[in-house]
């Protein structure tokens, strides 16, 4: 899989900050002690700070949007209790 | 199975003015959190009006009761439904659960009391209070939820420093 674009990106290091970014958002200006435990538990307060930005009927169209997407790539599966292929 | 939209289960229950307040994770999405949710939790009173309201907005969508074995068709009239404490219903727009009461905070009128009035497709929509959401988070305190109530802390910060 990949082309010689793909081989090129995959020489590059990936170190375990790039994935866990918890210490680079230590950094960033913090805005209390809840703050500061988000960050520690592991999550992403720059995505909060995103969907801070905007209104309540983006927020659920943004989260739509990701059930939408979530449909569609789910393998199609046998459905629950469904008995036709016994 | 059919995709979940929130979104238009709300525009349902708002245009046939059930009474209610959003709870849980569309409560959460709404106050900012990043956790996706399919279901929609409502506390709402469970008396025969709301109830017959309820029936109105979301009869034309095959309502189920999902988590009856067998998850048989709500056929119910409105005065046998107001008998129940919750009811959880499965429509072709998503889950959707009315909750009569919400531990720790108490009946719809608590949570209305000190809930919050967002704007959704040109109606009033209310929602639960932040603090009041983060007491109910930290109550049912399973692993899923305890990682929202971090989100939401850290809005609650965020927030007050704005």
């Amino acid at each position: 899989m990949g082309g010689a674009l793909a081989t090129e990106y995959n020489e590059r290091v990936v170190s375990d900050d790039d994935i866990d970014r918890r210490a680079w958002m230590k950094t960033q200006p913090s805005y209390g002690p809840d703050w500061d435990a988000a960050i520690e538990f592991g999550i992403d307060v720059t995505r909060l700070q995103a969907n801070l930005e905007l209104t309540f009927e983006e927020r659920l169209a943004q989260l739509e949007e990701m059930l939408r997407l979530a449909h569609e790539l789910r393998p199609e599966g046998p459905v629950l209790g469904d008995q036709s292929a016994e | 199975m059919a995709i979940s939209r929130p979104s238009e289960l709300l525009r349902l229950l708002l245009e046939a003015n059930v009474e209610f307040v959003v709870v849980g994770g569309v409560a959460a999405i709404a106050h900012g959190v990043a956790t996706m949710t399919d279901a929609l939790d409502v506390v709402a009173p469970l008396i025969v009006e709301n109830c017959r309201r309820i029936l109105a907005a979301v009869g034309p969508y095959e309502p189920r009761f999902y988590q009856t074995l067998g998850k048989p068709p709500v056929t119910r009239t409105a005065e046998e439904l107001s008998e129940f404490r919750n009811l959880y219903f499965s429509t072709t727009l998503g889950v959707v659960d009315f909750l009569g009461t919400l531990p720790p905070i108490g009946t719809f009128r608590e949570v209305a009391a000190r809930s919050i009035v967002r704007t959704l497709h040109g109606l009033e929509c209310r929602i639960i209070s932040l603090d009041d959401l983060i007491a109910v988070k930290a109550h049912v305190g399973r692993p899923k939820d305890k990682s929202v109530e971090f989100e939401l802390r850290a809005i609650r910060d965020l927030t007050k420093k704005k």
